[in-house]
């Protein structure tokens, strides 16, 4: 039988679309984020968040003739006298969920009548609340507040058949909770009996997080173990950078390799302008797989001079100028595409020609249809954000390509169909702000995930530029803590309860705390994600933690023992 | 010696059941104190009262006191007029707070007033804590218009006391019930336990 929960209050007005008010009983407290309970008049007990905390009065008496400030012994009787009888204190909780005595949970739409007792949530309820199936594989997101013995667990599957999202400002703890969430996914995958039940993860790694090891600010070691060191060979790691160590392969991208559309993307970030990118196309279509080497060539070759101007039209002097002229470019766009590409061929990993970037891509796209996950290391790029968009647009949208065809060829036969893939990107507004989400492949999959099996998972520091339907897109959002209001609001705005989740954010602590909600959970719930110590354990799994034998074990058993 | 209390303790003359006054059969200078918790246990039970008010005169309003002349104390002329004192009253008024039946204590008016000439003494430390411990009694008080604001101190200092050690936490106690009470009246509250603590 359950113990008593501790006695909080009682139930004094509120709304089912808003929130309950929930007086406190004198010398009790309770913070934004905690979880309060209150029975439900036909059976089951609701649910709920606490999303403000109100000083109220009963009477204005008490507050327009408050006691004195001073020690003396009238003020201090009279300050003491008035508190829970002319003064209260009140929370206002965000309802939820309905919890029934068998378990079963859905989603609030009922209240508790007035006056009904107000408990606070203990580990019982909040674990029927987050139950996830024990057979199927779940990560770890953290404690609850003020809630040591519960860990609140997330189906995997369930987090990545929609797009998830990571969001908080520097140094919250944004790559570490991705890192934790990615492990568990990993160690999911290698349990699953067959390649295409695998969820694989292609991971843009800007910072170098994903990789061997992470950056770790914290007691003894700098550097904690990442999903390379932690699954060897389910992981691969490929490098623009040629110093890294502990890769797999490099990648370098040749400018053949380039096409037009790989650039629309670098417009947002001022790489080159419209106009240029519109005589991007057209150079690729006159001079055809070899137009970047064409024209950040110092003077136009004959070969260009052929494909520009018709026989006998040729210029004495051929140059840059007139061919702009000719093809009807203004000089200026024209040289801003040249030059830009001129930067882009100078950095180390382009290389004029094809620098075997098909190769590299198809051994990627068998990598993840073998079952396992690809991180894209920038190492010394990684502070580049031209490097980052194209290289992370290139690869997306020629395996987005060959996803979608395999999917289409499929017809809906499982085992032709490739793993889920989950693309992971940082610095996501970059990619599908408000002004070009149509155009960007990250905008297209955020659409059509569902059709083709792959699903974003964006970290991001700024919420509030990515496009607004993309964001709609996000199923599950893990939310630490964020600078501005038009972010917290691009997050939760057209969500039930949305001006309390607003302060609960606002109220998170500047790291290693997190709102979670969405797809994935049956309710918000704020959480201390688990502390990355050196010998972190995936404990991927409820059934991990409870020490059962994990499930490619188990599928071996069960032959035997029928 | 606690005032009232022996063979001269006052009887009921006037018996309400909100509030009734008793008169001791001659003039005494020690009457029970204002806001002092008395009892009338003859009946089947036992009314507790508050005292809010005492007053001292000829018993016939007719015959008013004639004042002496001279320089002896009040002292001086009762002994030396021993005739005098019979003549006089003194009386109090008292409202009632509740009544103890078997083991019960309750905070409510009584079900019936107490009979005409029983004896009031002074409640026990132990009644006055029973009947004081939930600060109920106070409803009774503070609806009552014989009981001003200095009553109310009064009684609550008087109670403070009974409760010992413990006086702090009833003082709180009893003032969060009396918040309640007077919640529209905040400058009512402040000038009671003005008189509480002063
Ligand atoms: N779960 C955790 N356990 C232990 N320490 C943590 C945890 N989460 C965050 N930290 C601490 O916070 C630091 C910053 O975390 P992290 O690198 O994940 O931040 P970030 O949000 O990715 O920042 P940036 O936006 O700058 O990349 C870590 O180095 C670590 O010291
Ligand atoms: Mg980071």
């Amino acid at each position: 039988m359950t113990a008593e929960r501790e006695r909080m209050g009682s139930v004094v007005g509120g709304s089912l679309t808003k929130s309950i008010e929930v007086r406190l009983e004198p010398g009790k407290s309770a913070g934004l984020g905690e979880y309060l309970v209150s029975p439900l008049p036909e059976g089951g007990d609701l649910l709920g968040m606490v999303t403000d905390v109100l000083l109220k009065s009963a009477e204005a008496g008490a507050t327009s003739w408050p006691p004195g400030a001073d020690d003396g012994p009238l003020a201090a009787l009279l300050r003491e006298v008035l508190l829970d009888t002319g003064v209260y204190t009140a929370v206002e909780v965000n309802p939820y969920l309905e919890v029934e005595a068998d378990g079963a949970t859905a989603r609030a739409r009922r209240l508790p009548r007035h006056f009904a007792r107000v408990t606070r949530a203990d580990q019982e309820i909040l674990n029927r609340a987050f139950a996830v199936d024990e057979e199927r594989g779940a990560v770890r997101v953290g404690t609850p507040l003020g809630m040591d013995d519960v860990t609140v667990f997330v189906d995997i599957e369930k987090l990545f058949e929609r797009s998830a999202g990571v969001f908080g400002k520097s140094g919250t703890g944004k790559s570490v909770a991705t890192m934790q969430i990615l492990d568990a996914m990993v160690a999911n995958s290698r349990a699953a009996r067959v390649n295409g039940e695998r969820t694989v993860a292609l991971i843009f790694d800007m910072h170098n997080d994903y990789g061997w090891d992470m950056k770790f600010q914290g007691e003894g070691a700098r550097a904690r173990k990442s999903l390379k060191q932690r699954h060897g060979s389910d992981v691969a790691v490929y490098s623009l950078d040629p110093d890294v160590l502990n890769t797999d392969a490099r990648l370098v991208v040749g400018t053949q390799d380039i096409t037009p559309e790989d650039l629309d993307v670098l417009q947002s970030i001022g790489a080159f302008t419209g106009p240029a990118i519109e005589a991007a196309h057209e150079c690729h279509s006159r001079f055809g797989r070899t137009w970047i080497d064409d024209i950040s060539a110092d003077d136009p070759s004959p070969a260009v001079i052929r494909k520009t101007f018709r026989e006998g039209d040729e210029p004495d002097d051929p140059n840059w100028t007139k061919v702009a002229q000719r093809l009807g470019f203004h000089s200026g766009s024209f040289e801003n595409l040249r030059r830009g590409l001129r930067r882009f061929t100078r950095r180390g990993f382009v290389q004029s020609g094809t620098g075997q970037f098909s190769g590299a891509l198809n051994h990627i796209v068998q990598t993840l249809k073998g079952g396992k996950s690809v991180v894209v290391q920038f190492g010394k790029f990684g502070s580049d954000l031209t490097a980052y968009m194209l290289v992370a647009n290139m690869l997306s949208r020629r395996i987005w390509e060959q996803y979608s065809e395999a999917v289409e060829k499929a017809q809906g036969r499982a085992q032709d169909e490739p793993n889920r893939l989950v693309i992971v990107i940082e610095e996501a507004h970059k990619f599908i702000d408000r002004s070009m989400a149509g155009q960007s492949i990250f905008g297209q999959i955020a659409r059509e995930l569902r059709k083709y099996n792959v699903t974003l998972f964006v970290i991001d520091q700024r919420p509030s530029q990515i496009d607004a339907e993309v964001l709609s897109q996000i199923g599950t959002k893990f939310c630490f803590q964020l600078d501005s209001e038009a972010d917290i609001e691009a997050l939760v705005g057209g969500m039930q309860g949305r001006s309390g989740l607003r302060s609960v954010i606002a109220s998170l602590e500047s790291r290693q705390q997190a709102l979670v909600f969405g797809h994935a959970l049956p309710m918000p719930v704020v959480v201390r994600p688990p502390d990355l110590t050196a010998n972190f354990e995936a404990g991927a799994s409820l059934r991990d933690r409870l020490g059962a034998p994990p499930a490619n074990v188990a599928a071996k058993l069960k032959p035997i023992f029928g | 010696m606690t005032p009232g209390t022996g063979g001269d303790a006052p009887r009921v003359v006037e018996a309400g059941l909100r509030s009734f006054v008793c008169a001791y059969e001659r003039y005494v200078e020690d009457p029970f104190r204002l806001g002092q918790l008395v009892a009338v246990r003859e009946g089947p039970w036992s009314i507790l009262g508050c005292v809010v008010d005492t007053e001292s005169g000829p018993e016939d309003p007719g015959r008013p006191l004639q004042a002496p002349g001279g320089s002896l104390t009040a002292a001086e002329v009762f002994a030396e007029n021993p005739h005098i004192r019979p003549l006089l009253r003194t009386r109090v008024t008292v409202v009632a707070c509740g009544y103890i039946e078997g083991e019960g204590a309750f905070a409510l008016l009584p079900p019936a007033p107490p009979p005409l000439l029983a004896r009031v003494e002074s409640a026990t430390p132990a009644e006055t804590m029973h009947a004081t411990s939930d600060g109920a009694f106070l409803a009774l008080l503070v609806a009552s218009a014989l009981c001003d604001d200095a009553v109310l101190a009064a009684v609550l200092r008087g109670a403070a006391t009974a409760h010992g050690a413990a006086a702090g936490e009833f003082t709180v106690r009893a003032g969060k019930e009396l918040a309640r009470l007077l919640k529209a009246e905040p400058a009512r509250l402040s000038s009671i336990l003005r008189g509480v603590t002063a």
